[in-house]
């Protein structure tokens, strides 16, 4: 049976790896903020090269990230292509009949640049832990624990639900399905589907008669070993400063001043 | 009446909520420390029974009382402390994303501190003789581990009593002689329901045998569970061995071996009959 490789990159050794889950999450969502928070295309580039260094730190394999990049790189493309002939400004240059200004490339490259650099962010943060450590984390962050205990479930399910799935598929085929017309593939695909989900609801009564039993009232508590260290400190405070830096450059208008100074 | 009966059952019926009824007028004892093989075919009411013995179905049909304490809404919490189930899916059993937390999940609900927590988890792993195992995932487990973990999450609740549903199914020998071994070990009352009649002779003094919701036999287990005629009128199968060597043979092996002993020479034993010594068994 085949499984997801949601923690296939979770045992590496990086800086990262051993950094503080609380630590890690609070600091790379403030750098997300922080990169959202930008307009200066200058500085977004910046923030961006800073985005690539980071998952370089993390040794997480380039394939790996292009691999789950390519959805969501689809979609800035969209973005990409729709935004400088829609909005509105001084024209830059003309395509057939079509006019694309100025304000609008500016718009998308901003846009685009913000989006693959939140997209990046995502996996020094959360690849480098193990999904479960996530959710302790998600746990120690008090979020409301009904969502806690679902993501639990989904992450605890999916594979065994995804086991029967396959499982049915596979006698399926070797009763030689393949052979019939679309049909009535299609029929047996949907009556699969809503056998599976027929099994999941009637594990899910088992489940819930298991959890009774072992004293569940609704809550759902864990325990946790997180430990701040000195180097989680230190890590922490590389990336606030970084965060805040990257808003320093836009309100000192360093970058406005170094091209002064090169003019004069 | 002593106190040591850990399990009483009165007139206890239970019928489905679509009509089908599952349990009619069952009623038995079980002492302290009393391991008993609940054994009956498909459909003849013996998780549903167990269900009940936790508090889990709610029946005000019958009258179960379970270490002194009657079953009712107020002594459900305290009953559950007392009551471990281990289900039939592990699967089922074990719905959290680690070992460690699926084992903790009980006693972190009966208010235990950190410490203890992680003392009881401890000493569990190590009953079931799966140490080590604290952080990985269940699905990245065996079936056999899987079965083992779900009697650790049990055992980490140190219940008076242990019901246990199909322990060996679905198991490799190997895995199987483990949950055998690993439930041998266990001191608290038991109540295993199964369909693998060798290994309850194993483990089990006793036996209720149960079908269409009545008990329909209560006894020592090497007396109902190797008792042919009554096992086929019930659906059941005695093991190879008794089929062998004929029922009766059985009290007379008794006295030279113990049932373990028995499944565990159950060559030798064939061996003997196939050289004739038949005769020689049974005059000793």
């Amino acid at each position: 049976m085949t499984h997801f490789d949601i923690d296939k990159y979770a045992y590496l050794k990086s800086p990262f790896h051993n950094f503080d889950p609380r630590a890690k999450v609070l600091c790379f969502l403030l750098l997300i903020f922080s990169i959202v928070l930008l307009n200066d295309i200058r500085v977004l580039l910046i923030a961006f090269i800073s985005t690539i260094i980071l998952v370089l730190i993390s040794k997480i394999p380039l394939l790996f990230i292009l691999k789950r990049f390519k959805w969501v790189a689809l979609f800035i493309f969209a973005v990409l292509v729709v935004l400088p002939f829609t909005v509105p400004g001084e024209n830059a240059f003309y395509i057939g009949f079509l006019s694309v200004s100025h304000s609008g490339i500016l718009l998308a490259t901003r846009v685009s640049l913000k989006a693959f650099s939140v997209m990046l962010l995502i996996f020094p943060m959360l690849s480098t832990m193990k999904f479960v450590i996530f959710i302790k984390t998600l746990e120690h962050f008090k979020i409301p624990d009904k969502l806690v205990q679902m993501i639990s479930f989904i992450y605890r399910y999916i594979f065994v639900v995804s086991n029967e799935f396959q499982r049915t598929l596979r006698s399926v085929s070797s009763r030689n399905v393949g052979k019939k017309t679309r049909i009535f593939r299609h029929h047996i695909l949907s009556n699969i589907i809503g056998m599976t989900l027929v099994r999941s609801y009637e594990r899910g009564e088992r489940i819930r008669i298991a959890m009774l039993s072992r004293g569940y009232n609704g809550n759902m508590k864990t325990l946790n070993s997180f430990r701040m260290t000195k180097k989680d400190l230190i890590k922490c405070s590389i990336i606030i400063i970084w965060s805040i830096s990257l808003h320093v450059i836009v309100l000192t208008k360093i970058l406005d001043l170094a091209r002064v100074v090169n003019s004069v | 009446m002593s106190d040591n009966r850990d399990i009483i059952v009165k007139n206890l019926s239970y019928t489905y909520p679509d009509g089908t009824p599952a349990l009619k007028d069952v009623c038995f004892e079980i002492t302290k420390g009393e391991n008993v093989a609940l054994v009956g075919q498909n459909g003849a009411g013996k998780s549903t029974l167990l269900l009940h013995l936790n508090g889990v179905i709610e029946n005000n049909n019958g009258c179960i009382t379970i270490v002194g304490k009657q079953l009712d809404k107020k002594n459900v919490p305290d009953i559950r402390k007392k009551v471990g189930v281990v289900f039939q899916d592990p699967d089922d059993q074990l719905f959290m994303s680690t070992v460690f937390d699926d084992v903790a999940f009980g006693p972190i609900n009966m208010g235990f501190s950190e410490e203890t927590v992680k003392e009881r988890v401890k000493k569990s792993l190590q009953k079931v003789g799966l140490s080590g195992f604290e952080e990985r995932c269940p699905h990245h487990l065996s079936f056999g581990e899987k079965k083992r973990i779900s009697v650790a999450t049990v055992l980490s609740m140190t219940p008076d009593i242990l019901l246990l549903d199909e322990p060996t199914s679905n198991l490799d020998p190997g895995g199987r002689r483990n949950i055998i071994e690993t439930l041998k070990t266990l001191d608290s009352t038991k109540i295993i329901a199964s369909h693998d009649i060798e290994s309850l002779l194993e483990i089990c003094d006793n036996a209720i045998l149960m079908d269409k919701g009545r008990v329909v036999a209560t006894g020592r287990s090497e007396d109902i569970l190797t008792d042919i005629e009554l096992l086929n009128s019930h659906g059941l199968e005695a093991p190879s061995i008794v089929k062998m060597l004929g029922d009766d043979v059985i009290p007379l092996l008794r006295d030279n071996f113990d049932s373990s002993q028995i499944k565990r020479h159950e060559k030798t034993i064939k061996k003997a009959i196939s050289k004739k010594r038949k005769k020689e068994i049974f005059c000793k």
